[in-house]
């Protein structure tokens, strides 16, 4: 690990290239303390800086204070449109969907959703609220989260009385619409390049510039992708030939990002991108150097950064960019990378030559970094907890960047709208070779003084587009400046005392009891009583590398299945050939089926075994399943390796598969203290209490799925062994390496052999023996619903009392989409929850429900994405769709696509590359039906149906819904809360999700499990499954 | 013989609206109800009651899951549907009704039946209505064989008091049903009530609901946003 120190020292720059490139992927989750207390003595002031920093701020804020014009813009809004008043809150909520919006009906029933939601309080105090996070605008706003006033009646309906009882819906409508451009009026800074620049005329004149960005988020289809394209391209070309005789500063520039410019910018495309999206990109370099624009390449997410920076090097080094000196980039400074990334940019442009413009920002999507790494269960984060620790990192990068030796090799471009940071850079500078950034409409009274007083140029980021496109680019801006403590807006409040606002961030962090923030523990530590399971972040070379190499490590092993008994492998059994689902020429093993005899020495077995691991203390029981996990997550390269041969899994379904298992079994585990670690009293009906003693029921019969061969098998497990039973395992015939591999860490972790045992094998021998026997005192099954009938029948015809049977089966899984949604959001959503694991999970989306009024927009963006899916080997990080279980698998799916192929309207497919036709691969494929009647069973593949839905007739929809009988999934996009709050009401399913995709529950978090067709209940990974395992016994009754 | 019967479509009917009100809402109304009904006034009928209608409450709130960041997570809980509390010659009365308030409490319309007791069945169903309950809510399923009862449509969950015996033909006959799984929960001590008053015999009744909502759709995370900048 190098010490950000050495960047001061001229010769580290010196160094190849290569070795720098080195040092910045293993910055990627460092632990934050231990690499805060290396950066911050490159951030500290001495005395002299300290002083001076803090007596230019305060004269900067003192100066901004006096002049009655500094109220500017963001402070304009917040005043002219009141958004720190309770009206005002609820207008901008409006203004993220409303725009949008095509028909009168939706966009009124929004209007009045968002004018009179009952609870409206409540959201508030809590503060991460449905949909539309009112507070999150309150906190950014006025820095601190909003308080709804009380004094004037405190609920929702007085603002609703006093805003309908002025206007009637069709005027508010109007109205609303109107404020909302009136809105992105001040936010943008015009609907096309032309009318920016002219808008910009004023600014020029004053000494400022421009690097103008063109407002749209990631491109999902080629032809998004090209549209950006082309707007760049028309952008460069207008700024290029624009003159100004009046602009005093230097010329403006463009900004691009990356994720416009191509469907897929994806670590896992980066092939596709360092080809398609480098050509794209070079066509801009050219055009714009021709006409001596430059070009910044905007920041994007984390998990980008390696891809973003490798792109950018390739560009840079192309000829078409040697000798120009106007490709820059942006660098964010909440990265822990941040400074090894400056570095390496500076040996690059010294290795080359050429100046680099580096914009250096504080980072804009901080929440969002934090809660993907909580998803992910990474090792850490890559950005700085706290505020104060991304201003730290701030200043070390600005010495580095304003250091001697980078003069004539980056051309650093400080964007910020902290006094405090402006005046720390000017202080810091000691020669005039830099520039800031402000965004439009933002910090206007700052930086005029800073040109006036100065004399350094300034550039303004200003954004051009619709007003349509303006909300994303508002709200990404407001969280920005939320990170920032909101500092623009505490600046212009008069009662914040100077002081705040001036302490060095290195003296502040200092202060502080611990350099992370406690409040934010890491992913791992995210859940109270257990630990969340981990996984690498196969985005990261660092990460990834390490991992892939272990998988690869098993690329050429043969596992053995078989049956295991009292502890030890059962051989000699006929063997079975098990081919890779993608490649049916590659072996991956060979496994052993039961036979009837086994199958009758295993009820003996477990039945014996029960005794005495039911009467083993609970602790010891917990602890080996913890032991279990521990075990699993020790083997996650093998695990991972037999997920993709054997059950064609790729490498984030390999990983979130057994990441489910780990959970799990730590899940079972507390659960199980804390259910059966002493005895309960309950009431007796004669009156008095009594003890009861919750304890296994006996022998447990667990039969599997072949789609989570590792997490349902393991859950099952788990939760049954826990309880207390004594366990006979069945997993799928398809998925019995995997299960042999996880039957050896079980008595590894410490299980007694006569506890579990494992007979892998078909339906009719072993499945249906062990369901017919009477020793058996419960089954746990995941599979179809069918399967389920024929085992509850068998179970029942025994001469033994009822036992319990769950049963979790398959689903007709929907997705509600109204006109209020974001159709790119909804796209992203659908196309994972339909196509992600080959569309085989039991929550995979099947009915692709949109309103009229939207369809056709949505229909072209799943056309698009549906294009750019790919398909292929499931071991391949590119690969987005892998293979179908088996052949019998692949022909029903195919069958069904022909059928539907002449009763309905046929989408889109994504094609198959050619090797796809050694495994048994079924294209994604999207279909357009006329009502849920068509559908018939359900298709357990990657099939999308989409049906058009009158807003009028949404009832309707949902009575189509719970006519089918089954009740699993649900997908919602809405932001009106009162229709997502209706469907979910009324829809019969076990897990409804909202604004998101519809698939992965996590256990503990999202307990998963269905009604009706689709499952007994109760849910797996919920408070109530474990009990379900479980019988009371009153005490003195106990041995 | 068709295994269709109207009270059970009237129930299922009438179903969304009673589960809808929420655990304890239905249990002040029940707890009402045991306080003015007859049959179940009785002292022994109260013992068995109080704990359930109590326990019923504890199952109205929302439980908040803990998760990432961002995320809000919830799981509740509804009633299944359509319950049938069915008795043997072995029955009594504060089982039955035990079984009956068991399933009501939990979001369930229910249809009785308990062959030879039909007169008492019938009398405790119309002044449960007499007492506000909704028609399709309780309602009498007059006697009929076994056989042609377990395979009406409509049936989510059966509620029985009966041998063990019984209980096994029951369970025998309702598998033999297609579409879902039928619940069967069976009160196989009579006099004791020893199953109605464990902790599980509730959760029978219901299925679980998860809600999840991704709270940063619209802009960010204000929760996170407020803890990045505390000064601890």
């Amino acid at each position: 690990m190098f010490k950000p120190h050495d960047v001061l020292d001229p010769s580290w720059i010196e160094r190849p290239t290569t070795e720098l490139w080195k040092e910045i992927s293993p910055l990627y989750a460092i632990d934050e303390d231990t690499w805060l207390r290396e950066l911050m003595p490159l951030a500290k002031p001495d005395d002299a800086e300290l002083k001076q920093a803090e007596e230019r701020a305060t004269r900067l804020i003192q100066d901004v204070r006096a002049d009655g014009d500094s109220i500017h813009m963001i402070d304009a809004l917040l005043l002219e449109y009141s958004l720190d008043t309770k009206e005002g809150i609820l207008l901008m909520c409006l203004a993220e969907a409303l725009m949008r919006v095509p028909d009168a009906e939706t966009a009124d029933a929004l209007i009045r959703d968002k004018l009179s939601v009952a609870d409206w309080k409540k959201h508030l105090r809590n503060s991460d609220s449905l949909l539309v996070n009112a507070s999150t605008w309150g906190l950014l706003l006025t820095g601190k989260v909003v308080t709804m006033d009380e004094k004037e009646d405190g609920s929702a309906s007085g603002i609703i009385n006093r805003l309908v009882n002025r206007m009637s819906e069709p005027v508010i409508r109007k109205a609303m619409q109107q404020a909302m451009k009136i809105m992105g009026h001040q936010f943008v800074l015009g609907r096309t390049i032309n009318e920016a620049m002219k808008r910009g005329s004023d600014y020029r004149q004053k000494g400022y510039t421009y690097s103008f960005d063109m407002l749209g988020e990631a491109a999902l289809t080629a032809k998004d992708a090209q549209k950006y394209f082309n707007d760049y391209l028309q952008a460069i070309e207008f700024t290029g030939n624009f003159v100004d005789k009046k602009a005093k500063g230097p010329r403006p520039s463009i900004s691009i990002k990356l994720s416009a410019l191509h469907p897929r910018y994806e670590v896992g495309q980066e092939a596709r991108v360092m080809e398609e999206l480098y050509n794209s990109v070079l066509l801009l370099i050219k055009k714009a150097r021709s006409l001596n624009v430059a070009i910044t390449v905007d920041a994007e997410e984390m998990d980008r950064l390696e891809m973003s920076l490798h792109l950018f090097a390739k560009l840079y080094r192309d000829p078409a960019c040697q000798g120009w000196g106007g490709f820059g980039l942006v660098v964010q400074a909440y990265s822990k990378r941040a400074l090894a990334v400056l570095a390496w940019l500076a040996a690059l442009a010294k290795e080359q030559g050429d100046l680099i413009p580096v914009r250096l920002v504080k980072g804009a999507y901080w929440d969002s970094e934090i809660k993907l790494c909580q998803q992910k269960g990474l090792s850490g984060y890559p950005v700085w907890t706290r505020k104060e620790a991304t201003d730290v990192s701030y200043l070390a990068c600005a010495r580095f960047l304003l250091s001697e030796q980078i003069k004539g090799v980056i051309w650093p471009q400080f964007a910020s709208h902290n006094a405090h940071t402006v005046a720390s850079i000017m202080t810091l500078a000691q020669h005039q070779e830099f520039e800031f950034q402000r965004l439009h409409g933002m910090g206007d009274a700052l930086y005029d003084r800073v040109i006036r007083e100065a004399g350094v140029s300034v550039r303004i980021y200003a954004p051009v587009g619709s007003h349509k496109d303006l909300l994303p680019y508002l709200v990404r801006r407001l969280l920005e400046n939320g990170a920032n403590s909101s500092f623009v807006h505490r600046l212009v409040d008069a009662r914040c005392p100077v002081s705040d606002l001036v302490q060095h961030p290195y003296v502040t962090l200092n202060q502080r009891k611990t350099l992370h923030n406690p409040h934010i523990p890491l992913p791992r530590a995210i859940f109270e009583d257990r630990a969340n399971s981990t996984g690498p972040n196969i985005e990261i070379e660092s990460q990834w590398l390490p991992f892939s190499e272990a998988v690869t490590g098993f690329s050429q092993q043969q596992w053995l299945g078989r049956p295991y008994l009292n502890g030890q492998a059962v051989d000699g059994l006929p063997g079975h050939s098990i081919q890779a689902p993608h490649d049916h020429r590659i072996t991956v093993g060979e496994v052993q089926f039961a036979n009837a005899e086994l199958v009758n020495q295993a009820i003996e077995v477990a039945a014996e075994g029960f005794q005495r691991w039911n009467e083993t203390p609970v602790k010891m029981r917990a602890d080996a399943l913890r032991k279990l996990a521990d075990l699993l997550e020790d083997n996650l390269a093998e695990l991972c390796a037999i997920c993709h041969m054997e059950a064609g899994k790729t490498i984030q379904d390999a990983i979130d598969e057994v990441r489910e298992a780990v959970d799990f079994c730590r899940y079972y585990a507390n659960q199980a203290e804390h259910h059966c670690a002493r005895p309960i009293s309950l009431s007796q009906l004669q009156g008095g209490q009594r003890l009861w003693q919750r304890q296994g029921r006996g022998v447990f019969v667990c039969i599997s799925p072949w789609n989570f061969p590792l997490a349902i098998f393991l859950g099952q497990v788990t939760a049954a062994l826990a309880a207390g039973n004594s366990v006979i395992a069945k997993p799928a015939e398809q998925t019995s390496l995997i299960a042999s591999k996880a039957a050896e860490l079980i008595y590894a972790a410490g299980v007694p052999g006569n506890a579990f045992t494992l007979l892998p094998g078909d339906g009719a021998t072993v499945g249906a023996p062990l369901t017919r026997d009477p020793r058996i005192a419960g089954v746990a099954f995941t599979g179809s619903t069918e399967t389920a009938q024929l085992i509850n029948r068998s179970l029942a015809q025994r001469d033994s009392d009822p036992v319990p049977f769950i049963a979790e089966t398959g689903g007709q899984n929907a997705m509600i989409v109204d006109s209020t949604a974001l159709p790119e959001q909804v796209i992203k959503d659908a196309v994972l929850s339909g196509f992600a694991s080959a569309g085989q999970r039991c929550s995979a989306l099947r009915i692709l429900c949109v309103q009229e009024d939207i369809a056709e927009r949505i229909i072209e963006l799943l056309k698009g994405a549906m294009a750019e899916q790919v398909v292929g080997d499931p071991r391949l990080h590119s690969t987005d769709v892998g293979p179908v279980i088996d052949r019998e698998a692949q022909a029903g799916l195919l069958e069904h696509i022909e059928k539907m192929k002449s009763s309905a309207h046929l989408i889109a497919q994504t094609p198959l590359p050619a090797d796809c036709d050694q495994g048994t691969f079924v294209p994604p494929t999207a279909f357009e039906i006329r009502s849920i009647d068509e559908l018939g069973r359900e298709q357990f593949g990657p099939i999308i149906h989409l049906l058009r839905y009158k807003a009028s007739q949404l009832n309707n929809l949902i009575d189509q819904i719970n006519a089918t009988g089954y009740g699993l999934t649900l997908g919602i996009h809405s932001r009106n809360e009162r229709t997502a709050s209706q469907i979910e009401a009324r829809v019969r399913v076990g897990n409804c999700y909202i604004n998101r995709n519809q698939i992965g529950a996590a256990v503990g978090v999202q307990p998963f499990g269905g009604q009706g067709l689709s499952g007994t209940g109760p849910k797996a990974g919920g408070p109530h499954y474990l009990m379900r395992y479980t019988q009371l016994t009153p005490v003195q009754e106990m041995r | 013989m068709s295994t269709q019967d109207p009270r059970i479509t009237q129930a299922q009917a009438a179903w969304e609206a009673w589960n809808h009100l929420g655990f304890t809402k239905r249990s002040e109304r029940l707890k009402k109800l045991a306080s003015e009904l007859p049959p179940l006034r009785d002292a022994q009928v109260q013992a068995l009651l109080r704990p359930l209608l109590d326990l019923s409450i504890t199952m109205e709130p929302i439980q908040v899951m803990p998760g990432p960041t961002g995320e809000s997570n919830e799981l509740y809980l509804n009633g299944r549907g359509v319950t049938l509390v069915i008795g043997d010659d072995s029955a009594s009365e504060v089982a039955f009704i035990g079984q009956m308030i068991s399933a009501l409490a939990c979001g369930n319309c229910v249809v009785l039946q308990w062959p030879g007791q039909s007169e008492w069945v019938r009398n405790l169903v119309e002044k449960a209505h007499m007492f506000g309950l909704p028609e399709a809510v309780i309602q009498h399923l007059p006697d009929s064989p076994l056989e042609h009862t377990l395979a009406l449509d409509g049936l989510a969950v059966v509620a029985a008091v009966c041998t063990t015996e019984q209980a096994r033909q029951i369970n025998r006959l309702l598998a033999q049903r297609d579409g879902l799984l039928v619940q069967l929960v069976c009160e196989t001590d009579p006099q004791g009530c020893s199953h109605l008053l464990q902790p599980d015999h509730l959760l029978r009744f219901v299925t679980e609901r998860t809600r999840t909502i991704n709270t940063t759709a619209v802009g960010g995370n204000a929760t996170l946003l407020e803890l990045g900048s505390t000064e601890l």
